[in-house]
């Protein structure tokens, strides 16, 4: 079976091999294996810690340390079906980032807020993937990183809170001002490219 | 009627197949930090954390096999016991004026630095007796004196008095159809050319006692004393001062030469502070210094009849450690990993004080603060727990095992901690940063 995998671990064929192939390389220590390893998620990685972590620099190190810990602890991952990997690898991003935001002091999530005027959207307009991602991006710290764990990671606001150690109102009252300001966001976005 | 969907509800999977390019010269990072062979060094991992496990079985062992099987503080009551003979049936003088007979009446006495089997004469019983005649209420202690004798051979460690004389570690209480004799200073010496006449109860003790650890030394001999000031080698002066309302009366007979001596020595060691800077060159392994802080206290406790002499030192090193990290185990912030390496350890502030008691009453103490220089080497081996409650910022407790060397270079009969144990275990707390 190995030996199987070994052969069939050349580049041309790394795109064609499944997680669960690619994963038992990785294992092996086959060194193209761990390449197209990187290959497959660095992209996906990349957009979701963006997401959080806007700072070019910041997602450099933080991908770094992702793929290292990766790497270093795939032996024990479990691998429970397709897609389970990029889960995984999903999963240590998040934590990652967040714990980049919390130890750089950019966690601050204060109840004074000013008010943001309740923009009312029924649908999502058609705006490009990238356009939207640079618009979560732009959004304050505290805002983002609610926004993003209540919509992609499809927390609650008590896990939010417990998550970062605030309350479920002030969870509650971010997401709804960062919905609040991408709606804005859009909306200008649309009414200047109609 | 369904709920109003919200449009939020549909960036997760208009995200699904999002992608950003990565960051420029990430791979290389990733390879410079991981390397091809991660499954392979996860399982070399452990066989390093074996490795690293049986090396420390390994130092352990070693250290309790090449121990000196006797305690130091024990040889030197027993070498005292044997040569630091002195007269017999002088009652009549006070513990201080007790202190200074068993220095060597004359520099003969004293021009050994190795113990002499030899009797020495000592002063005659009148002018013992003289001092008290001369202070007929009773005896007070001196306000000044200072330690400038050095006799000749005496080496730089050797004992000092407090009544300014070089002063015994021992002394030795004998029966009273024994010739006078007077004292030499002792070292801690080699025991072969006497054999003891005594039997000594010995009982060493150690253990965790309140801050720090603990060594413990009881000597009980039948007649023998132990002098307690002379723990420190080399105090160059000492200032005394009297105690208020001292003793008005005073009964000669309540010191009891002729009674049994226990000499009490312990010794106790705080727990280490440090400070470090810890870089990791790989995943698992990393290097780290700084600076830690030790404190050890010391306690000679002399109890003979009525009297008791006790002597006390504190002696901080700071220390310089080299250690060698394996990160044996990572969950988030908190850290479990085996540290072991070289620490170089000097004295940079020193502390003594000597006191006597009679029932139990102050009569006289002393304290002396010069600095008594000391450094020296140990081995570590510690496990410990580290938080890394801010980016690059961790505290951590960290349990270990050291073997302290002895002093090689600069002779000296400093005893503590490191001396009476020098294979012990430590616990060092404080602050790393983590580059």
């Amino acid at each position: 079976m190995e030996a199987r995998l070994l052969k069939r671990s050349s580049a041309s064929r790394q795109g064609d091999l499944s997680e669960a192939e690619l994963l038992n390389l990785v294992r092996s220590g086959d060194a193209s294996g761990m390449r197209a390893f990187y290959e497959r998620y660095v992209g996906f990685l990349t957009a979701v810690c963006s997401r959080y972590v806007p700072d070019r620099a910041a997602v450099k190190d933080i991908l770094q340390e992702v793929f290292v810990k990766a790497f270093d602890r795939i032996g024990s991952f479990e691998y429970r079906g397709e897609g389970s990997v990029k889960a995984w690898m999903h999963r240590i991003v998040v934590n990652d980032s967040l714990k980049f935001l919390r130890a750089n002091g950019k966690m601050k999530y204060v109840d004074d807020l000013p008010d943001v005027e309740d923009e009312q959207m029924d649908s999502l307009p058609d705006v490009p993937v990238a356009v939207l991602a640079e618009m979560i991006k732009s959004l304050p710290d505290g805002y983002r990183t609610v926004f993003n764990l209540f919509v992609f990671e499809k927390k609650s606001h008590r896990e939010i809170a417990e998550l970062l150690g605030i309350k479920e109102d002030s969870s509650a009252s971010q997401f709804f001002r960062a919905r609040a300001m991408l709606a804005k966001k859009i909306k200008e976005y649309v009414k200047k490219n109609e | 009627m369904s709920s109003k969907r919200d449009w939020t509800e549909d960036l997760p999977e208009l995200f699904e197949g999002y992608t950003e390019a990565a960051p420029e010269g990430l791979w290389e990072a990733v390879e410079a930090g991981s390397g091809p062979a991660a499954g392979r060094r996860r399982i070399a991992g452990w066989w390093y954390a074996g490795g690293a496990l049986l090396a420390a079985a390994a130092v352990v062992a070693a250290v309790i096999l090449i121990r000196p099987a006797a305690d130091p503080s024990v040889v030197n009551v027993e070498v005292g016991d044997l040569v630091a003979q002195e007269s017999v049936g002088s009652d009549t003088v006070s513990p201080v004026e007790e202190a200074a007979q068993l220095a060597p009446a004359s520099p003969d006495a004293s021009s050994s630095f190795y113990p002499s089997a030899t009797p020495v004469p000592s002063q005659p019983e009148t002018s013992q007796q003289s001092k008290i005649a001369g202070d007929p209420v009773g005896w007070a202690p001196p306000v000044t004196v200072e330690t400038t004798a050095k006799p000749v051979g005496q080496t730089p460690g050797a004992p000092k008095s407090v009544s300014g004389e070089p002063e015994t570690k021992e002394k030795k209480e004998t029966s009273t159809d024994q010739p006078k004799t007077t004292v030499v200073p002792l070292e801690r010496e080699p025991l072969k050319p006497f054999k003891p006449r005594q039997r000594h109860k010995i009982r060493v003790q150690a253990g965790v006692f309140g801050s720090g650890l603990m060594a413990q030394n009881v000597v009980q001999s039948g007649q023998a004393a132990t002098h307690v000031a002379s723990m420190l080698g080399s105090a160059p002066a000492i200032q005394t001062k009297s105690i208020s309302g001292g003793p008005t009366t005073f009964d000669p007979s309540i010191i009891g030469r002729n009674k049994p001596a226990i000499t009490q020595n312990n010794h106790r060691q705080s727990a280490r502070l440090g400070v470090g800077v810890k870089v990791n060159f790989l995943p698992h392994w990393g290097v780290e210094s700084g600076l830690t802080f030790t404190t050890l206290n010391s306690t000679f406790e002399t109890t003979r009849g009525n009297s008791t002499q006790i002597a006390e030192h504190e002696l901080h090193y700071l220390g310089i450690p080299l250690y060698l990290h394996f990160n044996a185990l990572q969950w988030r912030g908190v850290g479990v990993y085996l540290a072991a390496g070289p620490m170089y350890e000097f004295t940079n502030e020193t502390s003594e004080s000597f006191s006597t008691r009679l029932n139990g009453r102050l009569i006289s103490s002393a304290t002396d603060n010069t600095l008594q220089k000391d450094h020296r080497w140990s081995v570590n081996i510690d496990a410990g727990l580290q938080l890394e409650f801010m980016e690059n910022n961790a505290i951590y407790i960290q349990p270990g095992f050291s073997y302290h060397f002895p002093q090689q270079q600069v002779p000296t009969n400093l005893q503590s901690y490191y001396t009476e144990r020098p294979a012990s275990f430590n616990l060092t707390i404080g602050y790393r940063l983590l580059l």
